[in-house]
């Protein structure tokens, strides 16, 4: 038998050589469905012309199954391909994506997914050109096109990022600016003077509110703040691989010790934290409300009856003066703040906590590998979709970003059931159940949510403030009023 | 008695000598070294300080009071309070806990595994001295904050008892090879001395003779030394928990007091960094005094 490869599946079998291997179980699930997706992408280049896609139902030994012909143009003396798949995977949502004309492309999906806009527009999302991915099918990784409204100009590992207007960008008239130039400054007093000084006019991640003051108190009126809630919470995360944590009773008594009221004032002085929520981002349209929040054990304002009750916990499952250390990241802010605040308040029902600190490396190898007690973790969202914030929640064997490493059947099932959930209150609603359970067993509890300050000099016009810093960041409607 | 002569006594001015005044040592020290006897009763209130801390600092060090947060100094807080409201004077009191302790067991190890190191060279000599005190010259060829830094980057942090035992390390090995070469110098000559010969020509072993023949004789430099290296440690660690490579939050640290949002506060509230540091310095400057003092009272050369 002559081995034969049809051409164009021999392009598309090089370009996945090409593409370094991808182990999607290790990826956190929201970013492994993104590479997914992508992974897809090649499967669409289609040099036949095809005159039929029909749905089939083919009898079976347990009854009908589904499949579907592709039938190409130009006859019917080809061979064949029957292509079998076991069925039972639901990781992609998409069935088919099909681009019938240069300027539509078609995504046939397997399940519901509310989701799924908000997932087209993310920003770790990529457009290429066919004929750049025929040529290279590495471009991505390699040839970068720009941001849209801007062509790419330089990138200098460390030291900065250039940008120049793309004259043949999709929306007539923009960009406004010429181009633009990025730099990266890990000292957060070096990007303060350069504001100062005017070496920078921007800062678009977000600054302390102290650095925010210091701004307005030199500045004065040549500064603009603009403040939001933020994509980003740090939880606390208990190991429930680890003795006493495995115990619903030890997460409960730690989890309910947390004044994040208190911490919420406080802490908002001198860190980029603020907002106590839920698993959603506060204020976004499917989080908690406020009121109901406060009805929540751990969440209310009194805190002397959710100690009394922790105390109870604890003695009750037999670690009255329980002993953990901290593992949490070495940055000045949130990190330290927010343990400095842990310890305090786990103190306060007679927990003895050492505080251990590492850079983030070390910090992010204990996290993975489980060698901790009970760690500061981060959930930094791309978008406000629940999808996406519930994630980190779902069990570890479907979600290895989930630190607690436990494993709830039930969590798995609220999750599945709001992500193909269209009508808003039914959503709504399930959420909260998700949410209810994910308090009831503290795996691991939301602190507080972050709060997003930039600063732009007064000339910067028509940036938009938006709740992530991985957002709105194409400077397409930017320009100065100089 | 035949033939004696008995003589009147002879006459004179009837003179009674009195015994010599004895003075305990520590009157002598204080006598003759003022400054030193001041630094003396400084290092004595901070060693007080941190070994009693729990019963003389008002407030926990630890605990967070967001209705205090930057207050200035006042009755209620001496020295004010920090950005998490914590009373700063408290922190001060027991960061002397923190500074003494890894100051103490830093500059013990390093003085004691150098004094070691700068006899054995010296008693051996030869080949042995030569190669030793070329590894002493490397690493005298670090400055000590570097030195430090790559030690506590390498080990990284090893809590036993609240202590971090390796930044107890990383202060104590850039002493060593200071340490090391004086007492080398100081055993050098001892190794000379009849003493010495005659417990080798006694057929003792080199460990015995090391041990009980030079080692003691070099315990006045040794003195000086662990006193004066007292401060360096401080400092050290204070420099080390100031760029976050030491003592980490919330443990009480006059260095890291320093950092974290002192950096931020400093302007408006000025104290969160003015009594950490003066700690710092009156320490410092207290352990070195002292230490110098010591050498003048001990060294005979110095007795003028």
């Amino acid at each position: 038998m002559n081995k034969v490869m049809d051409p164009a599946m021999a392009r598309i079998f090089a370009a996945m050589q090409l593409v370094p291997k991808i182990d999607l179980r290790a990826l956190p699930t929201a970013e492994a469905r993104q590479t997914f997706i992508a992974q897809q992408v090649p499967w669409a280049w289609c040099p036949h012309p095809l005159k039929e896609i029909r749905n089939l139902t083919i009898p079976g030994p347990a009854g009908p199954m589904r499949g579907r012909l592709y039938l190409p143009e130009g006859g019917d003396a080809r061979p064949v391909v029957v292509f079998a798949h076991g069925g039972g995977w639901t990781f992609g949502d998409i069935d088919t994506i099909e681009t019938p004309d240069p300027l539509t492309v078609v995504f046939k999906m397997k399940n519901p997914n509310p989701a799924m806009l908000e997932h087209f527009a993310s920003p770790w999302n990529w457009v290429y050109a066919a004929k750049d991915l025929a040529a290279n099918a590495n471009a991505p990784r390699t040839a970068i096109n720009g941001t849209g409204p801007f062509r790419l100009g330089e990138h200098v590992r460390g030291s900065h990022i250039t940008g120049t207007r793309n004259d043949k960008y999709f929306r007539q008239g923009r960009p406004y600016l010429d181009g633009f130039r990025g730099v990266f400054m890990t000292q957060p007093a070096a990007m303060m003077n350069a504001l100062q000084g005017g070496q920078v006019m921007a800062e678009f991640r977000g600054i302390s509110p102290a650095e925010r003051d210091r701004l307005v108190q030199v500045m004065g009126d040549r500064i603009r703040i603009e403040e939001s809630s933020w994509t980003l919470n740090l939880m606390v995360v208990f190991n429930t691989e680890k003795k006493p944590f495995d115990d619903v009773r030890v997460r409960r008594a730690l989890h309910l010790a947390i004044d994040r009221r208190a911490g919420a004032q406080g802490l908002a002085r001198t860190a980029t934290l603020r907002d106590p929520g839920g698993l959603v981002r506060p204020g976004s349209p499917f989080a908690m409300k406020d009121e109901d929040l406060l009805k929540v054990p751990g969440f209310g304002r009194d805190i002397a009856a959710a100690r009394a009750e922790a105390r109870k916990l604890l003695r009750e499952a037999g670690v009255p003066n329980l002993t953990f250390v901290l593992h949490n990241r070495n940055l000045a802010q949130p990190y330290t703040p927010a343990g400095i605040f842990l310890v305090d308040q786990w103190r306060q029902i007679g927990v003895n906590v050492e505080h251990r600190q590492s850079e983030t490396s070390p910090y992010l190898a204990g996290m993975s590998s489980g060698n901790f007690d009970v760690a500061i973790d981060f959930s930094n969202l791309f978008m406000d979709e629940p999808s996406l914030a519930l994630a980190k929640y779902l069990s570890f064997n479907k979600a290895p970003e989930n630190r607690s490493r436990a494993i709830d059947a039930e969590m798995d099932r609220l999750y599945a059931a709001q992500s193909r959930e269209r009508d808003f209150q039914k959503r709504f609603d399930l959420i909260r159940q998700f949410e209810k359970r994910a308090f009831d067993q503290a795996y691991q509890v939301p602190m507080l949510w972050w709060h997003r300050i930039v600063p732009t000099h007064k000339v910067v016009m028509g940036w938009q403030m938006s709740p992530s810093h991985n957002l709105g960041q194409d400077l397409a409607d930017v320009w100065l009023n100089t | 008695m035949a033939g004696a002569v008995s003589q009147p006594p002879i006459a004179g001015p009837n003179v009674t000598y009195a015994a010599p005044k004895r003075h305990s040592a520590l009157a002598m020290f204080c006598l003759a070294q003022p400054l030193g006897a001041i630094s003396g009763v400084a290092i004595a209130i901070m060693l007080f300080g941190g070994v009693f801390a729990d019963f003389v600092a008002p407030y926990d060090p630890l605990t967070i009071d967001f209705g205090a947060m930057l207050a200035p100094p006042s009755w209620e807080h001496w020295m004010g309070t920090d950005a998490f409201g914590r009373d700063i004077f408290s922190r001060v009191i027991f960061g002397a806990r923190t500074a003494l302790t890894i100051g103490f067991f830093a500059s013990l190890m390093g003085c004691v595994s150098g004094a070691m190191i700068g006899v054995a060279s010296a008693y051996f000599g030869g080949r042995i001295d030569m190669i030793v005190q070329r590894f002493i010259d490397v690493m005298l060829s670090f400055p000590i904050i570097v030195l430090a830094l790559v030690v506590v980057a390498m080990l990284g942090r090893n809590q036993i008892g609240g202590i971090d035992i390796n930044l107890v390390f990383a202060i104590a090995i850039p002493i060593l090879p200071k340490v090391a070469r004086v007492v080398r110098s100081a055993a050098l000559s001892i190794r000379e001395m009849p003493y010495v010969d005659a417990a080798r020509a006694a057929g003792f072993g080199h460990m015995r003779i090391i041990l009980r023949h030079m080692v003691p004789n070099v315990a006045a430099p040794f003195l000086i030394m662990f006193t004066a290296f007292i401060a360096q440690a401080i400092l050290l660690e204070a420099s080390l928990s100031f760029l976050g490579l030491g003592v980490t939050e919330p443990t009480p640290a006059w260095g890291l007091m320093l950092s974290g949002n002192a950096s931020d506060f400093y302007r408006e509230a000025p104290w969160m960094i003015l009594f950490p540091g003066l700690a710092i310095s009156v320490a410092v400057f207290a352990f070195n005094l002292f230490g110098d003092s010591l050498r003048d009272w001990l060294d005979p050369k110095f007795k003028v």
